[in-house]
């Protein structure tokens, strides 16, 4: 049993204060210290027989020699002499892509399922329990493997490809059209956001002016619209089907557990609260916007962030599927040419670690603003 | 103003219908059309073909185990079901004897047999696999976890500085960290902090960094549970003279392991979902298998079948637990 500074205080002499807290505290922290540094001198004197042994050298070196292979699935163009720390940021790109898709989509999953909670009618409940039970319980990497193997088997071959308004879909994924960007089209679009932002973006539907550009843009770029060549589709934006697996099963998946917090913020809310709104005579929208969600949104958004933050670290299981991102392309092909297993695993450890503490500050300064709220 | 209020049935009648459809469709594959009998070559295409999962259940199950060895893991299987059920009984009795029995003296039964002492015959562990890998992971990861996150939580929450520092610094960042990474670390760096004479086995490996890494997940969740018992209970302890251990072992970690009891579960489904993340790192877990076998021309067009009973299977596992722990807590709210 420790007593801190405040029982210490009652000893009248200085030495005899000085010995007492030596005695209780003192000898915890000196001995944790003690054994926390013998822990880690034992394993760097093991690490150290192991790294004379081998002739592995560290060093950041090979970040920067060439990596050497090509990646299809870029959010950019880059070639095989580019270094490998451009590799990373392809991969690192490539996760925050995924990860911002699945976030959103998700999102509008869960206030789906949570809108058919709060009606009224029972059926819907049976749904909304069907799907949090069911994509909850069931683990992501099956989920990722199976939209995987369904997407490849179903989609049918390049040459029986679907085309549904200009976009082909077949198994080698969806062809998009998309205008090319020439000066002209970059200086209409400068002109468009001009406008959305000197008006209101209420007034976004009624502003002919706006609609004007935006038809003139579409009808006078260049675009390039996919067509079935000899062996192959050529030209148009292509979604692959590694990125639409990773990208429906995580949504799926985080899906479920925000609705699950939406509902629990939802049924958080005093029913006397929802009554003193029907009795205002509010409409269903006007109860929503005004009473619900500024009651629940406090307890929803922390939790969701979570969510969020463990969407962003379950888009690492795309290396199942052989998705470019961080992990497989990083910790999976750079390692196998260059060796380096120490660098590269504590690099892409440290990338997740950054965006997580970006992640956990948000939260934080949430929480503090909510705890200001909740004193006025 | 009726037309108003009929909207809203109109719509979910419609997705009930649509709900239905697709149900029946799946049912229909799933079990009316589906082939239980026979030979693969009498599958029908409109059907599941459930033969896959009947010719193969040896191997999803338990792996490339040596056939005239499985009664090792057989009698395994049922010691650990057994100590499973006792613990998750309701009625408290004999219960600390099963939970010391299952996180001492199961795992080194687990090595005895499993891996052969005592003249039994020596089967390296890259021959252990199928769903049986799986769970004996997730199992003997959370009866580790569990004691190394409660003092993880205690040390956290503790006054001494650098305990509390240290702590919270590997907790955040073991936390901060996607499972993968840390199996990765398990099968590429761990080798380094070992003398070059015993590497350990690449299993145990893993099960020491995943077990490293959930009771992280339990700390953290056990904190909370910790943090919101009230503080007149702790002063309550020690104006009755108790000391530190009585104090938490008598009186704080009951009520903060009640008040976190559902979360902890949260975390064990998550524990045994997340397993299935070792096939990446190249054991033979149930996916492996899956995959190995969907290799074979004979089985490749009934990916479906393998992945549905899967799925299947771990959705009774986590949906049983998910359904015990509100069980328990409705027993809890009844206690209050």
């Amino acid at each position: 049993m420790h007593y801190g500074g405040m029982v210490a205080y009652n000893i009248p002499h200085r030495l005899g204060r000085f010995m007492f807290i030596l005695k209780k505290r003192s000898f915890v922290n000196i001995f944790s210290i003690f054994s926390i540094a013998i822990f880690l001198t034992y394993y760097y004197s093991i690490f150290k027989i192991n790294y004379l042994n081998n002739d592995y050298q560290i060093g950041l070196d090979f970040l920067f020699e060439k990596s050497g292979f090509f990646i299809h699935q870029s959010p950019y163009i880059n070639f095989p002499h580019f270094s490998n720390l451009s590799v990373l940021l392809i991969g690192v790109v490539n996760t925050l892509l995924v990860s911002m898709c699945g976030v959103i989509s998700s999102v509008l999953v869960a206030t789906l399922i949570t809108s058919f909670f709060i009606s009224d009618i029972k059926i819907n409940k049976f749904i909304v329990n069907f799907y949090v039970n069911s994509f909850r319980n069931i683990p992501l990497l099956v989920q990722i493997l199976f939209w995987y193997e369904i997407l490849l088997h179903i989609m049918p071959t390049v040459h029986y490809s679907h085309n549904f308004l200009g976009i082909l879909i077949n198994n080698r994924g969806i062809y998009i059209p998309y205008p090319l960007l020439s000066i002209w089209t970059v200086f209409l679009l400068i002109l468009l956001v001009v406008c959305l932002f000197s008006f209101k973006i209420k007034n976004f539907l009624f502003n002919i002016f706006s609609i004007f550009i935006f038809t003139f843009l579409i009808l006078n770029s260049k675009w390039s619209i996919p067509f079935i060549s000899k062996f192959n589709v050529k030209n148009g934006f292509r979604i692959y089907p590694e990125f639409l697996a990773l990208y429906l099963s995580l949504t799926l998946y985080i899906g479920a557990f925000l609705s699950v917090n939406f509902i629990s913020g939802y049924q958080s809310i005093p029913k006397a609260t929802i009554e003193a709104a029907k009795a205002l005579g509010l409409s269903k929208a006007q109860q929503y916007y005004h009473v619900f969600l500024p009651v629940s949104l406090p307890k929803i958004i922390p939790p969701s962030l979570n969510q969020a933050l463990n969407l962003i670290k379950d888009s690492s299981l795309g290396v199942a599927i052989g998705f470019p991102e961080i992990i497989s392309l990083f910790a999976g092909t750079v390692l196998n040419q260059t060796g380096h297993s120490i660098e590269i695993i504590l690099i892409v450890m440290l990338i997740y670690l950054i965006i997580n503490l970006i992640f956990s500050f948000i939260i934080n300064q949430y929480n503090k603003k909510v705890r200001v709220w909740n004193e006025n | 103003m009726k037309i108003k209020k009929i909207i809203p049935y109109i719509f979910s009648f419609i997705i009930m219908i649509v709900c239905i459809y697709y149900f029946l469709i799946f049912f229909r594959w799933f079990f009316l059309d589906a082939n239980f009998l026979g030979d693969v070559s009498m599958c029908h295409v409109s059907g599941a073909c459930w033969i896959y999962v009947i010719d193969n259940f040896k191997i999803l199950m338990f792996g490339i185990y040596p056939s005239d060895q499985l009664w090792r893991v057989y009698v395994i299987s049922f010691v650990s079901m057994l100590c499973v059920f006792f613990i998750l009984s309701p009625y408290p009795k004999h219960k600390s004897f099963v939970c010391v029995f299952s996180i001492i003296i199961l795992p080194l039964a687990v090595y005895c047999l499993m891996y052969g002492s005592f003249n039994l015959v020596r089967v390296p562990t890259n021959y252990w696999g199928g769903l049986f890998l799986n769970l004996l992971i997730s199992f003997i990861v959370i009866t580790i976890s569990f004691p190394i996150g409660l003092l993880l939580a205690i040390g956290r929450t503790s006054d001494y500085k650098i305990i509390s520092l240290f702590t919270t610094f590997v907790i955040e960042i073991i936390r901060s960290v996607p499972l993968i990474t840390i199996l990765f670390f398990a099968t590429v760096i761990l080798p380094f902090f070992m003398y070059p004479e015993n590497v350990y086995d690449k299993f145990i490996r893993i099960l020491i960094m995943y077990s490293i890494f959930s009771a992280c997940y339990l700390a953290e969740i056990i904190r909370g549970g910790l943090q919101s018992v009230q503080v007149g209970q702790n002063e309550a302890a020690r104006s009755l003279g108790l000391n530190e251990f009585q104090k938490l072992y008598l009186i704080i970690l009951p009520q903060a392991l009640r008040l976190s009891f559902p979360d902890i579960i949260n975390q064990f489904i998550l524990i045994i979902k997340s397993s299935t993340l070792v096939t990446i790192v190249g054991l033979f877990d149930i996916l492996t298998i899956v995959k190995t076998t969907l290799i074979d021309v004979k089985w490749a067009p009934y990916y479906k079948e393998a992945y549905t009973f899967v799925a299947l299977c771990f959705w009774l596992i986590c949906y049983s637990l998910a359904r015990y722990s509100q069980y328990i807590e409705r027993g809890y709210k009844l206690y209050r």
